[in-house]
């Protein structure tokens, strides 16, 4: 039972740490609370599930989906968010929640709003070890997390680009001065975080269930980690979104499933309450 | 207030009190009482929001526990109106203090993010505490408000009691924001740590206006499940929180006049645009977007950009 | 070399520079002086691009850079280092000189110029891993010079360098900055610390307001009275 769940929480939280560390790029880069990320989840997911059908094979499907998922990412920060670096919250927060219903409602007039779910790629036999019994799209979506996030952190490591990423995000007057084009981080940035959570999209809708609301629960959760792990910690929010996976998930087993969301809020309440920098943040940044 | 805007004020609320025998159409009065009942969630939400500064995401949460505690108390108790009416409000009140108590320490993305969490997890316990609340079948069967006797059984009726509550709400709103307290508000939502530095009590201060518009919220909460006769979860829905700041935010937060105006336009509005009904809540989106962009200071401040732009051409010919 | 001529600018609402004017031959020290909120730092920023001008020109090179971005003229030879150092604290200092030479293309060169770069700052050597919120207040302060340096710069803009340093640091700082000059560098700095900057520059530009007070060869205005009394606190 232990194992079981333990497995079943991290396969939820590849797809947490996914969607939050976009999240985290796109707030402590461009100080952007975005309500509106959930929706590229959501609109990741839409997608995936509508070419995979067109192309009736997963793989394809997905890869077509990232990319639409870019060239909206790459739009929607030229046009809008580009303009949100630096306003203040107030203004931020009601932006995106209108973008984020504006998005959601149109998802849900173009595809309806019945539930549905990404048809898998794989055959419906599990893989059994002992008394664990895996799905094979839950080992896919965990394996795939794990790429995404070690190129995600190559990328930011060993590149001259990523380097001037981080150099960007912690302190942005002495990018300038060394002479990074600010602006071109920002879009690539802003079109990084949400792509990612697209993919978070096309990979848990094979197992859940996809529908327009979904990208609301999922910010929640998001801006829960985001802040628990302490606001501009990218490697922080994606060991929070672990450990949330299996709280919730130990949670359900244990103690309540109707109440499993409430457990991030709770942390979230506590490390408000004891620690308000969050647990990898620091004190005064 | 001079005696010329005195007697607009006044001319007004004979405008108000006549307008039942004016239109004579029952669906444009519900439009309206719902309107009132709007007017003062949207009130009761400015109070932190346009003059604290600190946006909150919570405020249906304090609507439905006000709903809620009225339709459990007549349920289970069986107890009078006025009763009902003032302990929604208390007890609403009372969650709001101890919410507010852990939360308002923070400001910014903390706080929004901890009103968000707050109206989702209310959203679920009154989903899933059927035996207290009967799930998403909700209550039924609330009865139509009796106050000594007399019996609000016609729209009229309620028209005028929501007339007299949202005056009488507004009036207060007036008296606090040009008191003392309503300074205090705006020193803190203008430049809080200056607010600090002068000895004002933010936390305190950010409290009770947070506190005094769930108290609203939770009277309208009341009259709301007499008057639909109905509640179900759906009051603790996210969409509600979009509606009400659209109201807002185009009416003109930080002003007394324009959650009023915002409530009752956004009210009759969608009414009225029937055919794009699947359009409504992407149109929402879009107000706010356009909304905040262009006037940040609500739909009034068409008027003042209108004459500032004047200026400005007077200015330069 | 630089020709700053009547510039003003606006900054976060409040006119910041009035009108100031200055020159920069090639291998000069030249010295802003002038007390806190006088428009020393600002003048850099407008120098470097990362403030807008209201009114003015700046040339470098016989070429009006007024319009360019801080790309351009960090390309075009510029380098700033800023006030109070504003390194990237959680970046090693290896990654702090990589990217100071940011706009560079030939990776060979720049780890030849890293190279000179710890023997230039003996101090810094052995911390190439360490990073930079690590480092003590005088080897942040080397750091941030030698991020300057690895641009390659014609121009060397610095802003207040001996801020929160040590008397013998502040010495060494400013020992550097000549040696820089000797290599063929040309140099403009800003400081609070006006006895100092006089002793080290050649010429010297008083800023009061947003508007050049006064101005002249360094050697002379250590003499003058007003210099004296104001900024020497004699």
């Amino acid at each position: 039972m232990f194992l079981q769940l333990l497995i079943n929480g991290l396969v939820v939280g590849s797809g947490y740490a996914l969607i939050a560390v976009g999240h985290t790029i796109i707030f402590g880069m461009m100080k952007i609370v975005n309500f509106a990320h959930g929706e590229l989840y959501m609109i990741g997911a839409f997608f995936t599930f509508s070419f995979v059908l067109l192309f009736n094979n997963y793989y394809i499907g997905f890869l077509v989906a990232m990319v639409i998922c870019i060239l909206i990412a790459i739009f929607s920060e030229k046009v809008l968010f580009h303009r949100l670096i630096d306003e203040d919250i107030m203004t931020t927060t009601l932006i995106t929640i209108g973008i984020s219903i504006f998005l959601m409602n149109i998802v849900q007039i173009l595809w309806g709003a019945n539930p549905r779910t990404i048809p898998q790629p794989f055959s419906e036999k599990p893989v059994i070890i002992g008394d664990i019994f895996i799905t094979k799209p839950r080992i896919f979506i965990f394996f795939t997390a794990i790429v995404i996030i070690g190129v995600l952190h190559w990328f930011i490591k060993y590149t001259k680009t990523g380097k001037a990423f981080r150099a960007t995000f912690q302190n942005r007057q002495a990018a300038l001065l060394v002479g990074i084009n600010i602006n071109y981080i920002y879009t690539l940035s802003y079109t990084i975080g949400a792509t990612v959570a697209g993919a978070a999209g096309g990979l848990l809708g094979m197992i859940y269930v996809i529908e327009p609301t979904m990208g609301v629960a999922a910010v929640g959760k998001a801006f829960a980690i985001v802040i628990t792990a302490g606001k501009k910690s990218i490697y922080g929010a994606i060991f929070i979104a672990y450990g949330l996976g299996v709280i919730e998930s130990l949670g359900s087993g244990y103690i309540s499933s109707q109440y499993k969301d409430v457990f991030a809020f709770i942390i979230l309440i506590l490390v408000l309450l004891f620690k308000p920098e969050g647990i990898f943040g620091k004190k005064g940044a | 207030m001079n005696i010329n805007s005195n007697i607009k004020y006044i001319i007004g609320i004979l405008l108000l009190i006549l307008l039942p025998f004016l239109i004579n159409n029952e669906y444009l009065l519900h439009l309206l009482i719902m309107g009132g009942i709007y007017t003062l969630l949207v009130s009761g939400l400015n109070l932190i929001v346009g003059y604290i500064g600190q946006l909150s995401l919570c405020h249906p949460a304090f609507f439905g526990i006000g709903a809620y505690t009225t339709g459990l108390l007549f349920k289970r108790l069986s107890t009078p109106f006025l009763l009902n009416f003032l302990l929604a409000g208390i007890i609403t009140a009372i969650i709001s203090i101890g919410f507010g108590y852990i939360t308002l320490r923070v400001r910014g993305s903390a706080f929004i993010i901890m009103t968000v969490s707050f109206l989702h997890i209310m959203h679920l316990l009154v989903l899933n505490e059927v035996d207290f609340t009967m799930g998403q079948k909700g209550i039924s069967g609330i009865p139509n408000i009796n106050i000594l006797g007399y019996n609000f059984n016609t729209k009229t009726s309620y028209y005028y009691l929501i007339l007299i509550l949202c005056l009488f709400t507004l009036f207060i709103i007036y008296r606090l924001v040009n008191s003392e307290i309503g300074r205090a508000w705006k020193a803190i939502r203008d430049n809080e740590n200056l607010a600090k530095s002068i000895g004002i009590n933010v936390f305190k201060f950010s409290n009770f206006a947070f506190v005094s518009g769930a108290f609203i919220a939770g009277l309208a909460g009341s009259i709301y499940a007499y008057y639909i006769n109905y509640i179900s979860p759906d009051l603790f829905l996210f969409s509600i929180t979009t509606t009400l700041l659209v109201m807002l935010i185009m009416g003109g937060k930080g002003t007394i006049l324009g959650p009023v105006i915002g409530a009752i336009i956004f009210t009759l509005l969608p009414e009225y645009l029937r055919f794009i009904s699947e359009w409504r809540m992407p149109v929402f989106g879009v107000i706010l977007i356009l909304g905040i962009l262009f006037f940040p200071r609500g739909l009034f401040s068409i008027k003042e950009i209108l004459s500032m732009k004047m200026k400005k051409k007077e200015v330069s010919s | 070399m630089l020709k700053v001529e009547n510039i003003a600018v606006n900054y976060e609402e409040t006119r910041a520079l009035k009108d100031i004017s200055l020159e920069i031959k090639e291998g000069e020290i030249v010295s802003i002086i002038g007390s806190n909120g006088a428009g020393k730092s600002t003048t850099l920023k407008a120098i470097s691009g990362i403030v807008g001008l209201q009114s003015g020109n700046i040339e470098f090179k016989d070429k009006k850079i007024n319009n360019l971005s801080p790309e351009e003229i960090v390309k075009a030879g510029i380098s700033h280092c800023p006030e109070g150092r504003q390194l990237w604290p959680d970046m090693t200092v290896l990654e702090n000189l990589e990217m100071g030479a940011f706009i560079r293309e030939n990776s060979e060169s720049i780890q030849k110029d890293i190279q000179e770069t710890f023997d230039l700052f003996p101090i810094l050597k052995g911390k190439e891993k360490q990073t930079a919120g690590s480092l003590s207040g005088g080897e942040q302060q080397a750091l941030a010079v030698a991020r300057a340096l690895m641009s390659n710069p014609q121009l060397l803009l610095f802003d207040e360098p001996s801020l929160g340093l040590a008397p013998q640091l502040i010495k060494d700082i400013f020992n550097k900055i000549q040696l820089l000059r000797d290599e063929g560098k040309t140099i403009l700095l800003v400081e609070q610390n006006a006895n100092i900057a006089l002793k080290t520059s050649d010429r010297t530009y008083v800023i009061e307001k947003g508007e050049v007070v006064l101005h002249g060869k360094s050697e002379e205005l250590i003499e003058n009275q007003e210099v004296k009394e104001i900024y020497l606190g004699m």
